[in-house]
Formats: structure tokens, sequence, C-alpha cells
């Protein structure tokens, strides 16, 4: 609501990162749960707080956006894609634990949940001429397949699909995570069975279909909390 | 019996998460936590309560009677609405006043700082007249729809600065991912108040269901909970409000009587076509004003408004894609003859369905049902149209022979069946994206076929398909068919077909089995149906003569045949069709003289084909129809061919060499079948009708010359004509002009 677009013609001015988080900051620091920004008073509430970094009119009007919202939320329940909030029961706890409420960001994905459980190991693809090689990387998923390890790779890079290609070829199980089309993503054949069968899990930081001006670094830090263990090819 | 909706919220989650985590997890999405918050921030405090007589001064206003007051009901809606921000569905009968209570609650809410209000309609051509009503309570009001495109971004723009009170939007829109995109998350934001015009269309178990509602439900359901919402219906039994309260959640339901006063009722058993129609036209003639006749297909709405015309009535037929010269688009057309009707010139539209909700003439006098209607509630619903603002109306519905066959294809034809689903989402897994005109060349289906069964697995939460520019993909959702739920509303309907047809026979009152049927609980009779009675009310009794006249019409209602100019691409990789055929080669406009078992020539057709030999009243038939109805004086036919058949190769033979010996002409079979292949009728999808032909007819170039009769017994596609048509030009033959016996086509 605060942080994200809601479709690619929206033009609203959602809060950066920053804004985002001096917000959080403040608004624990009123002692108040989330719950009262539900409350009749919250303008009130939200004008009292010191404004360090962000602005109360532009969250108000943030605020306002309700249907807009339903209707935005409807259209990506309706193709299957679950949303995830800091404050979901099923949200992965690692990533509140390591990165704080505040920059905890929400998840749009598909697939299983189980697999977000913080024990993955991430693989992080450099620019090298080798991890531009297909078949290595194949290999690399397969490898790590065998070992009954649980693979992470950012899903935006060269050569995550063919990781993950590797990894679901040994009957293992993946993630993706990205600041990408997730719809695209989920309906193509690369990911489609994987994704059905429980073995593989797409997550997107931004709204399917949506500019949500996610900084690139935020995924790497959410792969870290994700990641029991972290394999890097420079 | 009882089945409850069953909400497939499900999501590929772990085997880990049981049922109830994920329904949890929905309801619990932070960010919808979060906002709704934000409407109830904006709640109007105790002070801003509008009271009655503001409401009041308002409603005269729109009405521009210094004297008006509320009906029942009118002003306990707005005080829900507005003061007590529910969502309410009101069931009242058409011309009750719900657009007074909508734009009225708009005035208000306005007044007391509020969004616009946006109003989804099924009919928008006929909300126009509204947009006025709104005007005169100084409340800006828009359409946003096909027609003003060009204009969204300036719209959108103007809705930014708060320069729109109203905006209208059909449900179509509504489910338009783009449209949403662009322009309905800008409306959104602020929203004061939602209508959802004829509500019932959300519940599936009426026979209005449309799949586009089905998403409305879904946005319903995630709104802010006090954005107040108010539906309207003048058609709903309880089972149907019921169904729609299941899925919106909380709903408050204010009804009201259905009576309509002014309406008499009458049934009649009229079993064959000719007697009915000899019926309708004199009764129609008998009428002072304007009314409807409604026809279950287009091909009898087509017939019936020739057949009236024929008797010196002013009809027009009106259906989904009716055409008319001057309007290159269907629905203009259909807007211009609900003008024509409203604006009383033209006496009566003899209309399908598609003539349905929210069409509001206030001094219809008559509807009659050439064909039985689906169930009582779309009865009431199309009778309940006339005698809205007079003393007297009357509605008759003539039971025909053929309605019963007519609806049971429509129950077959109303849901997908599994096997099709099945092999529609593997191979939309076989791929990235597939676009309809693809999957043509995969499935027998026609592309309108495979249009719905997409459409209506988009519609499902979550959805196993989805549609991203002209493409279509398969999600990662695992998908079945709820096939239980299916046979139940099939099984629904059934007993609405019941319900129609003890209508028929009743001896109660007419207009007491109508609103028990809509549990509308009266007990009181009507006093002018003619069960009431005990007499016909419309005293209309066709002479012999009259019915003489209408079998001859039937007898003579031949068709056009249209040739196709298109071929599927790479259908036809023997005959080397590319795509276009060239206009050299195509054969011309042709004739069917009937319609496959239809009352007039189609029964005999249908005899004929099962005995194996066409009966000598059909070549009189035919010869008659040429010689008296098809002018081919610029190219009279020379000699006459045939559709040669492997299966049965002389049934066709003989017909067409007694028809040439008939009309003094040559028969000279000069097409020959090389190739047994499966037959044409079961082909459906424009690939496989070509693909089914491509190299099975050689023709001999040994030809007489002239113009030809090219002969063929049934036709569905016209493809098999259109290839014997282009083969014989391609061989040298002179103009080909097609004929067949019987269409076997739906329509
Ligand atoms: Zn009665």
């Amino acid at each position: 609501m605060l942080r994200y677009r809601l479709s690619v013609q929206d033009s609203a001015a959602v809060l950066s990162d920053d804004q985002w988080a001096a917000f959080v900051h403040e608004f624990n620091d009123t002692g108040e749960g989330i719950d009262r920004l539900l409350s009749n008073d919250c303008a009130s509430l939200i004008e009292s707080l010191p404004q360090q970094g962000f602005d109360a009119t532009q969250i108000q009007v943030l605020l306002k956006r309700g249907v807009a919202l339903a209707i935005a939320s409807e259209q990506w329940i309706g193709v299957g894609v679950w949303v995830l909030g800091p404050h979901d029961d099923l949200y992965p706890k690692s990533i509140v634990d390591k990165l704080g409420f505040a920059r905890a960001p929400i998840l749009f994905g598909y697939g299983n949940i189980g697999l977000l459980d913080g024990k993955a190991t991430s693989v992080h693809l450099g620019d090298k001429k080798l991890t531009r090689n297909e078949q290595m990387c194949e290999h690399l998923g397969a490898l790590l397949a065998v070992h009954g390890q649980t693979v992470i790779v950012n899903i935006d890079r060269t050569q995550a699909a063919s990781v993950l290609n590797g990894v679901l070829s040994r009957e293992g199980c993946g993630v993706g995570l990205g600041i990408g089309d997730l719809i695209e993503k989920g309906s193509s054949h690369y990911y489609r069975d994987g994704v059905m069968n429980n073995s593989l899990t797409l997550l997107s930081l931004t709204p399917p279909n949506c500019d949500g001006h996610i900084r690139v670094d935020v995924v790497e830090e959410v792969i870290a909390a994700l990641s029991g263990n972290h394999l890097h090819f420079a | 019996m009882s089945v409850q909706r069953q909400d497939k919220i499900t999501t590929p989650l772990s085997d880990t998460v049981n049922e109830s985590q994920k329904l949890v997890k929905l309801e619990k999405v932070g960010v919808l936590c979060l906002l709704r918050g934000i409407l109830l921030a904006k709640t109007p405090s105790t002070e801003d309560t509008m009271d009655r007589d503001k409401a009041l001064d308002c409603l005269r206003e729109a009405l521009g009677d210094e004297t008006a007051k509320f009906r029942d009901g009118q002003w306990e809606a707005i005080d829900r609405v507005v003061n007590k921000r529910e969502k309410l569905l009101v069931v009242q009968r058409t011309g009750w006043g719900k657009s007074a209570v909508y734009f009225v609650a708009t005035r208000l809410l306005r007044d007391s700082g509020s969004g616009p209000t946006v109003i989804v309609s099924p009919l928008l051509a006929l909300m126009r007249n509204q947009i006025d009503a709104a005007r005169r309570l100084s409340l800006r009001a828009i359409s946003i729809d096909s027609t003003n495109r060009e204009q969204w971004g300036e719209i959108i723009e103007c809705i930014g600065r708060d320069q729109y009170d109203v905006i209208l939007i059909s449900p179509e829109r509504l489910a338009n991912d783009q449209f949403r995109e662009q322009v309905l998350n800008s409306i959104a934001s602020g929203l004061g108040l939602l209508v959802i015009d004829e509500a019932h269309c959300i519940s599936d178990w009426g026979h209005d269901f449309r799949p586009d509602y089905r998403r409305l439900v879904n946005v319903l359901k995630m709104l802010p909970q006090n954005t107040p919402v108010l539906g309207t219906t003048a058609t709903a039994n309880n089972r149907v409000v019921e169904d729609v309260q299941s899925q919106l959640g909380e709903m408050g339901v204010q009804r009201g009587e259905l009576m309509r006063e002014s309406l008499a009722l009458e049934t009649l058993d009229v079993p064959d076509q000719a007697t009915r129609l000899a019926w309708l036209a004199q009764f129609v003639q008998s009428q002072q004003g304007t009314g409807i006749v409604y026809t279950l297909t287009k091909r009898s709405a087509d017939q019936v408004s020739v057949w009236l015309c024929n008797n010196g009535i002013d009809a027009k037929p009106y259906y989904s894609g009716v055409s008319l010269s001057g309007f290159p688009e269907s629905n203009s057309c259909r807007e211009h003859l609900e003008m024509l009707l409203l604006n009383n010139h033209v006496k009566v539209l003899v209309a399908t369905i598609a003539l349905g909700m929210g069409y509001d003439k206030p001094d219809l006098s008559f509807v009659v049902h050439y064909q039985s209607p689906a169930s009582i509630v779309g009865y009431y619903q199309q009778v309940g149209r006339a005698g809205r603002g007079i003393d007297s109306a009357v509605g008759v519905l003539l039971r025909g022979n053929e309605d019963s066959e007519i609806h049971e294809y429509f129950r077959r034809e109303a849901f997908p069946n599994n096997e099709v689903v099945t092999r529609l989402l593997q191979q939309l897994s076989r791929g990235d994206g597939y676009s309809i005109r693809d999957l043509e060349g995969y499935f027998n289906l026609s592309y309108t076929r495979l249009a719905q069964l997409l459409k209506f697995l988009s519609v499902e939460t979550p959805s196993p398909v989805v549609k991203r520019g002209t493409k279509w993909f398969r999600t990662p959702v695992p998908f079945e068919l709820d096939q239980e739920r299916l046979k139940f509303l099939t099984h629904q309907r059934e007993e609405e077909w019941d319900e129609v047809c003890e209508y028929v026979v009743t001896d109660q009152c007419l207009m007491k089995y109508l609103r028990n049927a809509l549990d509308d609980q009266s007990t009181a009779d009507c006093g002018k149906c003619s069960n009431c009675l005990g007499h016909s009310v419309v005293n209309v009794s066709p002479d012999s003569q009259a019915i003489r006249d209408a079998m001859l019409f039937l007898r003579r209602a031949e068709m056009p045949l249209e040739l196709k100019k298109q071929a599927a691409p790479n259908a036809f990789v023997i005959y080397d069709i590319t795509y276009n055929i060239p206009t050299g080669l195509r054969g011309s406009e042709g004739r069917v003289l009937s319609r496959w078992a239809d009352a007039a020539w189609g029964r005999k057709v249908k005899e004929g084909f099962e005995a194996g030999h066409y009966c000598q009243e059909l070549v009189e038939a035919v010869a008659d129809m040429i010689e008296q109805r098809w002018d081919l004086s610029a190219s009279p036919p020379q000699w006459v061919t045939c559709i040669p058949s492997l299966r049965a190769p002389t049934l066709v033979a003989d017909f067409a060499k007694r028809l040439a010996d008939r009309l003094g002409l040559v028969f000279s079979p000069v097409i020959k079948k090389l190739l047994d292949n499966a037959p044409q009728r079961e082909q459906v999808n424009r690939f496989h009708c070509c693909h089914n032909l491509d190299g099975v007819f050689a023709v001999d170039a040994d030809m007489p010359s002239g113009p030809v009769l090219l002969v063929d017994d049934t036709v569905n596609s016209a493809w098999t004509l259109t290839v014997a048509s282009y083969l014989l030009r391609l061989n040298g033959s002179g103009e080909v002009l097609p004929l067949a016996l019987a269409n076997t086509g739906g329509g």
C-alpha cells in the first residue's frame, strides 16, 4: 500500500525504502500496534509523528488507495499468486529476524511456502565466463540437489534458469527470487511444472506486472536472509 | 438438497500447510488489513448523518417534481447506504425507482465529501437517459466504454481532479485487465459508493449469470469493510438472493412486492409453428401499443420478424450480433433498435434474451413468448417489461413443440466438459502462450467455444489460465473442474424448466404462480389472468387460411448460403490454398432450402436422409424456389452437378439428377471423391473444417459450359461447397451456384 505501485499505469508517489524505514521507525516509537492504522483517528496519529524522512500527507494519500488495492490484489490472487507481508503467520521468520521488520519486503509468490525456511543454499552468479556456461550451471544445480540442498538464486540473473533446471532434473527443490514479472515466469514452461509439483517456489519483491522500484541489492539481502549457506561465483 | 459454494482459494502451497492456514493466509494479507482502515477513517461522523428531508429535497430536484414522495423502501435504502454505509441488495420490481435511490445517495455522499459513485451496469446505452436524471441533481456523470476509448486519458485526469460524481462502466470492462490497469485503478482510489446494477448476474444459479460478474465478486470481497455497496435487481428469488449474499458476505436485503397490477397473463400450448405464427400476426395486429416478441434463437427472431413484416406489421429482429445496413458495428445497431422501440418508431421487436436487463419502456403494452423461456425468473423479468407505466398490458406465453429440445441443447452446452478442459490445459502447458487461432489447430472446437471455455476458466479463483496481450498462458495452478457443482447447476436448470412447463398447464392464478415461484408469498389472485377470468384475455383465433399462409411462409423460408473466403493457414497442403481464396475461384451466393428437421421442409430432409432417398416433394420445393424466388436472370444455370459421397453414393446424385430433369438441365457428376474422410459435420473450427477436405475431391475438366448448380443435401460450415466450387472454377467451370437442402448448423 505504502511502498508499491499497483499497476504499470499507477503513478502514486510510493515510499522509497528509506522513507518506509523512517515511517516504520517513528510509528514503532508511538508504541501503537499496526492495527492503529485501522482506527478512525489514524490521520491525527500520522500527523503527530515527527516526520523525519517522510511526509504525512503522502502517507495519507497512499492510504486512500483501498479500493484500488482490492482491485489489484483480486487480479494477483485470481491467477494464483500469493501475497505475504511481515504480519502474516506464514511469512518467513528468517527475513524478519535478519533484516528487521522495517526492511522486510512484501513477497509475491508462486509455489511452496514451506521451502522458505531459511536453510537453503544460495548460489550467487557473477559475470565471469564460467557462470555463463549453461551446462556448468545445470551441473551445479544437479549436484546441490543430489546433496539434498534447497537451492536459491536471483532469478533475474543470466543462467539462473539453468541452475534451477539442474536442481529440478534431480528432483531437488529450488527457490527463484527477483523483481521481475511473476506471472510471466510462473506461466513459462521452464518453471510451471516445478511450481505445480511443489519443488519450486518463485518469488518477486514487486507486484505482478508492476514497476515496484525495488533496488537490486534488496534482492541480494533477501536471498541472504533465506539462506543457510552461500556459494559465490564471481 | 443443498450444496454449499466452495470458495476455491487454495493455492499450491506445501503439504505441510493445512487448509485452514491457507485460508488464514489470504484473509490476513497484511496490506489488505492495513487498507481496511482507510475508509473507516473516512466514515462521516454522526453529525453528518443525512436526514430524510434533505434526501426528499434531492429526490424532488431529481424528478423535477416539487410534490414527489419517496416510494416504499426508497428512503430506507438511501439511509442504509449513506448513513449506515451498508452493503445492500435491493430486490424491487423494475420501474420502482432504483436510479433515484443511487443518484440521491450519490448527491448526499458527495455533499459530505465522499468520492464519486461507480455504477457497474450491463446496459450502458440505456443508462444515458439516467445521465440526464443525474444532471438534474447537478451530478456530473460520465460513461467509460469502448466508444470513447480515445478520451479515457482525459476522463481519468478529470476524475483525478474530482470533476465527476458518477462513473458508469460495464462488467466486461471491469473484468478486462488492461482496463483495470489503465483506468480503474485511478478511479478506485477515492470511490464513495459502488452500485451493481442487475446484481443477480453474480449468481450462477440464475440463467443470467455472467462470467465477468465473478471477478466483480472477487473485488467486492476485498473492499474495505465500510465501502457502501448497492446491488439492485428486479428478478431474484430466494435461491438467487441467498447465493448473492453468500458470495458477497455481509449484505443486507431489502425486498419489495413484485406484483404488477396492470399485467394480464395467459398461456397457450400451440405445438406447431404455423399456427403459432398465424396467432401471432393476428394478435399483434389487434394490439394498440408496441411490444416485444421473445424467441429462443436468432434464426427464429429473423424468421418471425419477416413473417410479421409480410403481414404488414412493422417488426425488426434483435439479438447479439444483429446487423442492419448503415451500422457497421452490432452494438450500435442494437442501440438503434432499442431507440426505435423506445420512440415508437417500430411496432414490435422480435428479440432473443439479448434484449434483456435494464430495458425500460414504461408504455410497452405486450410481451409475447413465441417459445417458452428457460425459467420462471427469466420469464418474470421479460414479461415484466410490459405495463410498467400504463394501466393495462398483456403477457402471453406460447409453448411450442421444439422448446424442450432447444432448452436441452442449451443446458448441454452451458458448461464445459471435463475432458475438453483437461486437454486444453495440457495443450497450454506445452508452450508459452497460444492465441485462440493457434488453439484451433489443436482442437476441433469453434473459435467462439474456445473463447467461452477460456473465459470460463479465467474467472475461476485461482485461475489455471491467464491472458496477456492476445495470448493465453497456463498458470502454475492445479485445477480440477468442479463437476459436482456443474451437475448440481444443470439439475437446477432442469427444475427451473419443469417449473415453466408447470406454468403453462396450471389452473391457478398465473400471476400468483409467478410471484410464489419468485418467493413473493402472496396468496391473492390477480383477477385478470386467463385462469382467473376463465377465458382468454386476448381473443385471438386464427382461421385455417391464415394457418395455411403461415405454413407456406415456413416452406418458403430458404436462407442465403454464403461460401467461405479465407482458409485456415496450413490446412490445405495438397490444394495449396494459403489464405484468401481468389475472387475468380469462389462460388456465388447460394440457397439453403430449410433448417434440418424443422417444421417446414427440414423434417422431410431428415426423413429422406434416414431412408436413403429424398422425396419428389423436395425436388418440387427446390425447383419452385429456383424458379419463383431466386433471381438467377444474370446467370441462369446451364447444368447441375453434386457433391459425391462414398458412403451413400446415390443419395445426393439421385436427387440432383431428378432436379436437373425437372429444370430441363443437364446433370453431369464431374466431382469425384478420392478419400473417405471423416464426416464434415464433426469438424467444428476453421482449421479442422479445411484440413478434413484437403485432397478429398478431384474434378473432371471435361464438363459442360455455363453457370452450374452445385447440389448437396446438408450444409454446416459450407466448407465442402466452398472447396468444390474452388475446384470447379479452377478446372474451368462457369459461375458456381451452391444449393443445399438443409442447414444443420446452430444459431
Ligand atoms: Zn390471475
